[in-house]
């Protein structure tokens, strides 16, 4: 029984750093290869915390080492927690600037080699090569939890169990909330959060600290378990291991990892049972062998992400279908952060652009472009190629600074303001490409739109779970809500994956609605749309004027440009050249000459 | 301060510093090209210094033969696991990431590979003597200077480094099939528009990078022993001086290698002997914090 | 090299092509006929970039074929296509800015393996654009626009190639600079018998040199028209 206790001990401690990995490298798309050694630390911190001091028994004393603080493990622990999940906010410093994900890959692995040399050669916190030793065992009121008995090991295995379950429920908690959408939403599209007025990076760094603080809070009762560890326990192979399981049960999937820890923990003890020893090699072998023909045969893993992803009928409200009255608009509730009610917000020009100007090294892009936006129309820039357009779309939201020049929303200066700000005064824009997460249901894409949402923040997550909860309801009507005025609400629950591009169009616009923002930029949103769904997408941004949204585009096709726009604005080499309807704008031979050359 | 001692340290740093030029220009070759995070890079290092040990006791080679013989099966293992690795995961239109698992599960089969079919004892480089015995290949002699000492694989390893480093940046800049590299790295459209393909750079490259990671393996052979876990520590390294160095330049690499080498070295003026790879693992914090495109690297817009 | 072989040129049938699965032209039918030039216009976006690269093999296509005389290209890979005297230029970044003119030079040549017809080649093009010859050593980084684009033309002209395509020459250089530029274009076309495929969004410029024009709008071809056609033509706007 306890030769089957300590294996289950082992696979549950593999599962709840498999799970708590998964976070950082299923949700937000992130490798920590700095896992084993962040475990270590909880485990070493945890040790030396509840050794016995070193004056109150002379045996202990005697072997020179294996002495600490005395203190109760529950504090031992949370300490152990505290200490790595600093150890994982100091490690990602750097990684704040350079938010490439090989930088936090090559970070962490520096720190695991590094930390691995300092366990093994700071004798006074690990006891160097020997490692310590007596550690004492875990009380639990008059219950001890010896090993020296069979019966400790089982009620270690017990324990494990409770601790892996709270492990997978804060895991499952996080990941499939709002805060865990938002990681998914960062996932290979690092520019797109802050345009929807939410900050990339604190969530991902949480997520790193709290991946790095469970594997600490894991390793405290490793060692508790064990008794006496090394430093060589602790070495790259865990975190390869650990990183193995993750991808062979299928990333950002709960389910998946606890079947590939089951995999890769059963494999070792039954390898050893086969060939003994030598067992060993072979299991590195076969979960790095495993490693590759996964990403080769089945990139998503065993379980693919969203392949549990029940497909609900979803409840549409039916009046959007029906009919749309311009005045009403959305009922976003308390789910908006826009500062509104300022004194000139009755202003028909909402945004106002003076003479901003761009040069990149030396060329100029935009060469001092003034123009406004009027409320409630549509606008469009038009122009030659390399008049300007996209470059001054990334000057509005702040993506690229302005050399010189002004751009007020309603009286308020917008340059030097970084994006997710500008965002939350009220200025959305969509991209060429639509950006969204194919992993992801339809909802849960338009839903990360939402702003203001408490569920994004685990403070609330844990100290409000039910009013989070509620809150989601309302804001997954909201989502559906606006799904559902560009027509495509009857897709909210699938896959975007599954979705035509025409489909995927609608969506990223749809989000668009969902940011609350009533200046909307729209880059090209017909562009490598089909010709039997162009008209629907035309359709789709004309109702975004039908809610009374001011709206900008960018758009090449005159064509489509002449059936959509209030007003147009004639751009080129980054200056304005006229002002007018779209039919005005063509009449004009000096334009025509600009577009089609002379 | 003393004298003698600094004057050591700095040999000392030299030769550590041109060890990690060398393995910095290897890995850096691959990832300024393909992108990829290689850390497998690991296998070609291994791969050069058993066989140079295999062909010698299996296939009585001479020392020399031996050594090409390991160059060789550097290069055949590094282009195995471009084929059979990372090409289908591109041909998927794998992300980097996806690159970035298989590397990691190469690096971790192989050197447990290593183990059950050459066991966990350390090999010593050694050939057939004369006398049909199988005895130590290298002297490795001791010159001596006043109070400098240096051996002659020291010695070795300054000049091979370098010679190697040189050769690689001139044939980079100077050759055809060089200049494809730079072509593709700095401009793929065009470099595709002038019909270089870029399998064959990934081969070239992959070839070239291999074949310096296994002259690495071969130094650390020939001076200590092979093993199933030496290369791994070491490949890291070659990482790190490509990101201390600076990205973009195989010479940025070269010199920041030498750096990182220095650092480590001098830094037991001050710590205690063990602690220098963590001074290596420091200085890339470091670096990364205060220039984050690297110490001789540009900075890009 | 006979002309028969030669005859049908280049021929694109039922060709659809993307990104992943999502296709950005559509069912596109053209074909450029030896020393014909023929111009393909349209609106930014309308996919006129993409079906160069997918001539080029650069990009995957998902239906349709491609024949170049009697190659069939659909199968192949761009390497490929440039050893069969077809060359592409881009319209952004043209060339290889951290290295000098002749170095780009060389790399223009890079599908041919003789020596001797490289420097053969390199005289021609310098003759062509005096100001390469003069500025051999010159990162190219430093030109200004149009000599960029000049020397993009002259990469291409290294394979003197029997097709050669052109994203937007004109992208980012001055009106007169367009015009030789194009005369330029036009002149080598026909005093080599060799065809021409641009892309273009200056519309008067191809209408000058191009002897047939497509409009693609939107992923689809909208139009075809002879140049004398394309020359009466007074509105362009509902085209685009």
């Amino acid at each position: 029984m306890g030769y089957y206790a300590q294996i289950a001990i082992n696979i549950l401690i593999l599962m709840s750093l498999a799970v708590s990995l998964n976070l950082l490298l299923g949700y937000a798309g992130r490798v920590s290869m700095a896992q084993a050694v962040l475990f270590g630390i909880g485990a070493f911190t945890a040790a030396r915390l509840v050794l016995p001091k070193a004056d109150a028994s002379s045996a202990v004393a005697a072997s020179g080492i294996n002495y600490g603080l005395g203190w109760h493990w529950l504090p031992a622990t949370v300490v152990a927690i505290g200490v790595t999940f600093v150890a994982a906010l100091i490690i990602s410093l750097p990684a704040i600037r350079l938010i490439k994900g090989e930088y936090l890959i090559l970070l962490t692995l520096a720190f695991q080699l590094g930390g691995e040399q300092i366990l093994s050669v700071w004798e006074g916190f690990t006891g160097g090569p020997f490692g310590v030793a007596g550690i004492p065992p875990l009380k639990i009121g008059d219950t001890s939890f010896s090993t020296l008995r069979e019966s400790g090991t089982i009620l270690y295995a017990g324990l494990m169990l409770v601790i892996t379950i709270i492990v997978i429920l804060i895991s499952w908690g996080l990941g499939e909330s709002p805060f865990g959408r938002l990681l998914k939403t960062i996932r290979g599209n690092e520019t797109l959060l802050p345009s929807l007025g939410k900050n990339p990076i604190r969530p991902e760094l949480l997520t790193f600290g709290i991946t790095a603080a469970i594997a600490g809070g894991i390793g405290a009762f490793f060692a508790y378990s064990q008794g006496a560890m090394v430093p060589g326990n602790f070495s790259l192979d865990l975190s390869i291991l650990v990183i193995s399981v993750v991808v062979l049960g299928g990333t950002g999937n709960i389910a998946g990892t606890i079947v590939g820890a089951i995999i890769l923990g059963g494999l070792e003890p039954i390898l050893r049972q086969v060939l003994g020893d030598e067992g060993i090699p072979w299991q590195r072998v076969i979960y790095g062998a495993a490693l590759v023909l996964m990403m080769i045969i089945r990139p998503a893993g065993l379980i693919p992400e969203g392949a549990l992803t029940r497909i609900r009928k979803p409840k549409v409200a039916k009046s959007f279908d029906q009919n749309l009255n311009g005045a009403q608009g959305i009922q976003f509730g308390d789910f908006t952060n826009k500062r509104s009610s300022s004194p000139e917000e009755n202003l028909s020009e909402v945004l106002v652009i003076e003479d901003i100007k761009k040069s990149f090294g030396g060329l100029s892009a935009v060469g001092g472009a003034s123009f406004s936006l009027r409320k409630g129309q549509i606008t469009a820039l038009i122009g030659p190629n390399g008049a300007g357009k996209t470059t001054i779309f990334n000057m509005i939201t702040g993506t690229l600074s302005c050399d010189s020049g002004s751009i007020k929303l309603r009286g308020r200066e917008l340059t030097g303001m970084p994006t997710y700000e500008i965002e939350r005064l009220g200025i959305a824009r969509s991209f060429q490409d639509v950006r969204l997460n194919e992993s992801m249901t339809v909802l849960d894409n338009v839903a990360v739109a939402v702003p203001n949402q408490p569920g994004e923040k685990i403070f609330n997550l844990i100290l409000h779970p039910l009013k989070s909860r509620k809150a989601e309801k309302s804001v997954n009507q909201i989502a559906l809500d606006c799904l559902a005025v560009l027509g495509v609400a009857q897709t909210a629950h699938e896959l975007v994956r599954n979705l035509s591009y025409g489909d995927q169009k609608l969506v990223a616009i749809a989000r668009l609605l969902a940011t609350d923002c009533d200046v909307l930029l729209l880059d090209e949103p017909t562009s490598g749309v089909d010709p039997g769904s162009v008209n629907l997408v035309i359709e789709g941004v004309s109702k975004l004027r039908d809610l009374g949204k001011t709206v900008c585009l960018v758009e090449h096709s005159v064509h489509f440009v002449e059936r959509l726009a209030d007003h147009a604005i004639f751009l080129d080499q980054g200056v304005v050249i006229a002002e007018g309807t779209v039919a005005e704008l063509v009449s004009s031979a000096e334009l025509t000459e600009l577009y089609f050359g002379n | 301060m003393n004298f003698e001692l600094l004057a050591q340290l700095t040999i000392a740093g030299i030769v550590l510093g041109s060890f990690y030029a060398l393995l910095g220009v290897s890995f850096g070759l691959v990832y300024q090209t393909s992108k990829i995070f290689h850390l497998a890079n690991a296998i070609p290092f291994a791969a050069g210094g058993y066989g140079a040990v295999w062909s010698a006791e299996v296939l009585h080679l001479p020392l020399f033969v031996a050594l090409a013989f390991g160059l060789l099966m550097a290069v055949v293992f590094g282009l195995l696991i471009l084929f059979l690795g990372y090409f289908p995961v591109m041909r998927r239109n794998g992300a980097l990431l996806s690159l970035f698992l298989v590397s990691l599960g190469i690096t971790v089969a192989f050197p447990n590979l290593l183990q059950i079919v050459f066991g966990t004892e350390n090999i010593p480089l050694r050939t057939y003597n004369s006398e049909g015995e199988l005895s130590s290949a290298f002297d490795n002699r001791v010159f001596s200077s006043g109070f400098l000492t240096i051996t002659l694989i020291d010695v070795l390893k300054i000049i091979v480094s370098w010679v190697l480093i040189i050769a690689v940046v001139v044939f980079v800049k100077r050759t055809r099939s060089g200049r494809s590299i730079t072509a593709l790295r700095t401009n793929p459209t065009m470099a595709t528009a002038v019909g270089i393909d870029r399998k064959r750079v990934y081969i070239l490259v992959f070839a070239l990078g291999s074949f310096l990671a296994g002259v690495a393996g071969l130094f650390v052979t020939a001076e200590f022993v092979a093993s199933p876990v030496m290369a791994l520590q070491w490949t890291i390294v070659g990482f790190i001086a490509v990101f201390f160095g600076g990205i973009g330049s195989l010479v940025g690499t070269a010199f920041g290698g030498l750096v990182l080498g220095l650092l480590s070295s001098l830094s037991s003026l001050y710590l205690p002997v063990n602690y220098s790879p963590i001074v290596v693992f420091a200085s890339l914090f470091i670096i990364l914090l205060i220039r984050p495109q690297g110490l001789f690297g540009k900075a890009s817009v | 090299m006979t002309i028969d072989t030669q005859r049908n040129g280049l021929v694109v049938q039922n060709l659809y092509a993307g990104y992943g699965k999502r296709d950005v032209i559509f069912d596109v039918n053209i074909n450029v006929l030896p020393g014909e030039i023929v111009g393909v216009v349209g609106h930014n976006g309308a996919g006129k970039s993409t079906l160069l690269k997918s001539i080029f093999r650069s990009m995957p296509i998902a239906r349709g074929n491609i024949n170049f005389g009697q190659l069939d290209l659909t199968k192949k890979t761009s390497p490929y296509v440039v050893a069969q005297g077809i060359s592409f230029t881009p319209a952004e970044l043209p060339i290889f800015r951290d290295l000098t003119v002749q170095e780009n030079l060389e790399l223009g040549a890079f599908s041919i393996k003789k020596r001797a017809t490289y420097w053969e080649r390199l005289h021609e093009v310098t003759e062509i654009f005096p100001v390469l010859g003069e500025r051999l050593k010159e990162t190219a980084g430093r030109f200004s626009g149009g000599q960029q684009r000049q020397l993009s033309i002259g990469m291409a002209l290294m394979t003197n190639p029997k097709l050669m395509m052109l994203d937007e020459p004109s992208l980012g250089i001055s009106p007169s600079v367009v015009q030789k530029t194009f005369q330029v274009i036009r002149d080598l076309a026909k005093e080599r018998d060799s065809s021409v495929l641009i892309v273009e969004q200056n519309v008067k410029a191809m209408t000058q040199i191009a002897d047939r024009i497509y409009v693609l709008r939107n992923g689809e071809v909208v139009l075809e028209e002879t140049r004398e056609e394309a020359l009466s033509r007074d509105d362009w706007w509902d085209l685009f």
